[in-house]
């Protein structure tokens, strides 16, 4: 039995429909309901509905043996995952953005408000700039424009919240897009299983 | 009746099998200092998993740390031209996963130091996996070679500074990646697919070496590979009992690890729970000559394994205040001697419900008698 993380809403309800096609449907999980496991075992899978965020971590602990993230939340984790497959939907990239016309004044600490902590924290680590992180769970665009913060880095899928809000990219640096891990013990014990359901889900989401 | 080997606890009992595993192999238990002075640490940081130590000032003013790591106390007192077979049992400190707290990690594991050929070697890695199978039957050894990935890269015009970035990939087995990177940094398609085979390549080691033969370019990979099939030869010679599988996106720390390095997994376990390999890089450092290898069994890790066990005894003895104190000391006596576990508490106290099963005796001044009172 391969137990399966999936994030809630848009992502994961594709990645399941995608996951039925190809022999690992689960007919509880089109039913309306407030559970969190569902189980086939004829089709030999639970899936378990967490938030996009703790995918990762139940991936990386075992109560997973895989799980599907963005790239942006699998690399924000630092889980010690196998990322085995780039689902190629999902896809937006991570942007450094900040208001019209904002000029960068590289003599100054610049401030950073993000969701992002540990992926800013890297970013500028390489380029070697300082900086001050703001940790903020959502409304990331109203920081420059109150004046909390001079840029922002998050992730940009069409602009358009960005445009409404007079912000413009700035530069970008991650591309992003869903991808299939799986945890590195559990990987071990069920590698045929694991790698037959990657090989599966490679063919489905390419077709 | 001896009931002192009852009462171990799993744990207990898997550690008194490993002495025995390892003593059998002429190992000899090594106890040493919980502190360390800081500076060795700091004088050897790329060979600690984590920068944060714990430190404190000693009384004489000297810096001081608990110690993170194990390896490194052994192998600075490690004599030149000496050989060594060591094993322990000690706590290290080091940050838990969250990174938000030092965690006390118990851990056992050995190091031989000396002269490493191909017998010390195959030994190590041989205890190991015994290692693993005494701890469950549902385990598994992987093993790989340090020289394979980064030799491969070299070869193919990757210079080491850029090896990270590839390296991650292996680690990860993150081919879609992989083939960005290579190219972004102008590998040739051969060696790219070349790259993707290593990294995925993994199956039990007789039969997956064959491969590994054919995706050597260079020297460096080809004295890899032939060191893995005189391990693979060890392992199957010595009776190894625990699935071996080679893997070789299995890479330790490039600082710490060169040759032979190898991780060990319990089923229902979510990480690995075992890792070593040889590490003479750290005796150069050191300015000592010859090898090391060693490896480290975490069992902070293994305790999702072990049923906790209840409290229990064989005799409950329920005691009033007018209970004649010889007497009573006596009776327990008596119970001990006849290899009986006696719980003895006054007869206001409540004993721990988990006990009441147990065959009651209740005590006063007539002596004792069967039942929960008088």
């Amino acid at each position: 039995m391969l137990t399966v993380a999936l994030p809630k809403g848009r992502l994961g309800d594709r990645v399941f429909e995608l996951l039925a096609q190809i022999g690992y449907d689960c007919p509880e999980m089109r039913e309306e309901s407030r559970k969190l496991v569902f189980e086939n075992p004829a089709a030999g899978v639970r899936y378990l509905q967490v938030k996009p965020t703790d995918v990762p971590v139940y991936v990386e602990r075992g109560a997973a043996d895989v799980g599907i993230a963005g790239k942006d939340v699998l690399t924000e984790s630092g889980a010690a995952v196998y990322e085995l497959l780039d689902l190629g939907f999902g896809r937006c990239r991570m942007a450094v953005a900040a208001p019209r016309g904002f000029q960068e004044n590289p003599d100054r600490t610049l401030r950073v408000a993000t969701k992002f902590v540990n992926i800013a924290r890297a970013y500028y680590a390489q380029k070697g700039r300082s900086i001050d992180i703001i940790p903020l769970h959502g409304s990331i665009e109203l920081a420059p424009i109150m004046g909390l913060s001079d840029v922002i880095v998050d992730i940009v899928e069409s602009g358009n919240t960005l445009k409404e809000n007079d912000l413009v990219i700035l530069e970008e640096f991650m591309p992003i897009s869903a991808r299939l891990i799986a945890n590195r013990s559990a990987y071990q014990f069920k590698k045929d299983s694991i790698l037959n359901l990657c090989e599966q889900v490679k063919g489905a989401a390419l077709t | 009746m001896d009931y002192t080997q009852s009462v171990l606890r799993p744990e207990e009992r898997l550690t008194l099998a490993l002495r025995g595993l390892y003593e059998s192999r002429g190992y000899k238990k090594y106890k040493m200092s919980q502190f360390e002075e800081y500076r060795l640490y700091m004088e050897n940081k790329n060979f600690l998993a984590s920068e944060a130590v714990l430190t404190f000032t000693d009384l004489d003013g000297r810096l001081m740390a608990l110690k993170p790591d194990v390896t490194l106390s052994i192998a600075k007192q490690a004599c030149e031209g000496q050989s060594e077979k060591v094993y322990y049992l000690e706590s290290v400190y080091r940050p838990g996963r969250s990174q938000r707290s030092f965690r006390e990690i118990s851990q056992m594991g050995l190091e031989h130091i000396g002269a490493i050929d191909e017998f010390a070697i195959g030994e190590a890695v041989f205890l190991a996996a015994q290692s693993l199978s005494a701890v469950s039957p549902e385990s598994i050894l992987s093993v790989s070679h340090m020289g394979f990935v980064p030799g491969f890269l070299s070869a193919a015009g990757v210079a080491a500074p850029r090896q990270g970035a590839f390296l991650r990939c292996v680690e990860q087995k993150n081919i879609h990646e992989l083939f960005c990177l290579a190219q972004k940094e102008k590998l040739s398609e051969e060696n790219t697919n070349r790259l993707a085979c290593i990294a995925q390549l993994s199956g039990e080691f007789g039969k997956v070496l064959s491969q590994v033969q054919s995706l050597c370019i260079c020297p460096q990979m080809t004295q890899a590979a032939d060191q893995l099939k005189r391990l693979e030869l060890a392992l199957r010679e010595q009776g190894c009992s625990c699935p071996v599988q080679l893997d070789l996106s299995l890479l330790g720390e490039t600082d710490y690890y060169n040759g032979i390095v190898f991780g060990g997994y319990i089923s229902g376990l979510p990480d690995k729970v075992l890792s070593g390999g040889q590490y003479d890089q750290l005796l150069a450092r050191m300015g000592k000559r010859g090898g090391a290898i060693g490896f480290a069994l975490y069992l902070s890790d293994l305790e999702l394994l072990f049923e906790p066990v209840p409290q229990s005894c064989d005799t409950l003895v329920r005691y009033t205040e007018q209970a004649d104190l010889s007497a009573l000391c006596s009776y327990v006596r008596r119970e001990n001697a006849a290899g009986r576990r006696v719980y003895a508490c006054g007869a206001k106290e409540c004993p721990p419900a988990a006990l009441l099963a147990a065959r009651q005796v209740w005590f006063d001044e007539n002596g004792a008698k069967e039942g929960s009172q008088c």
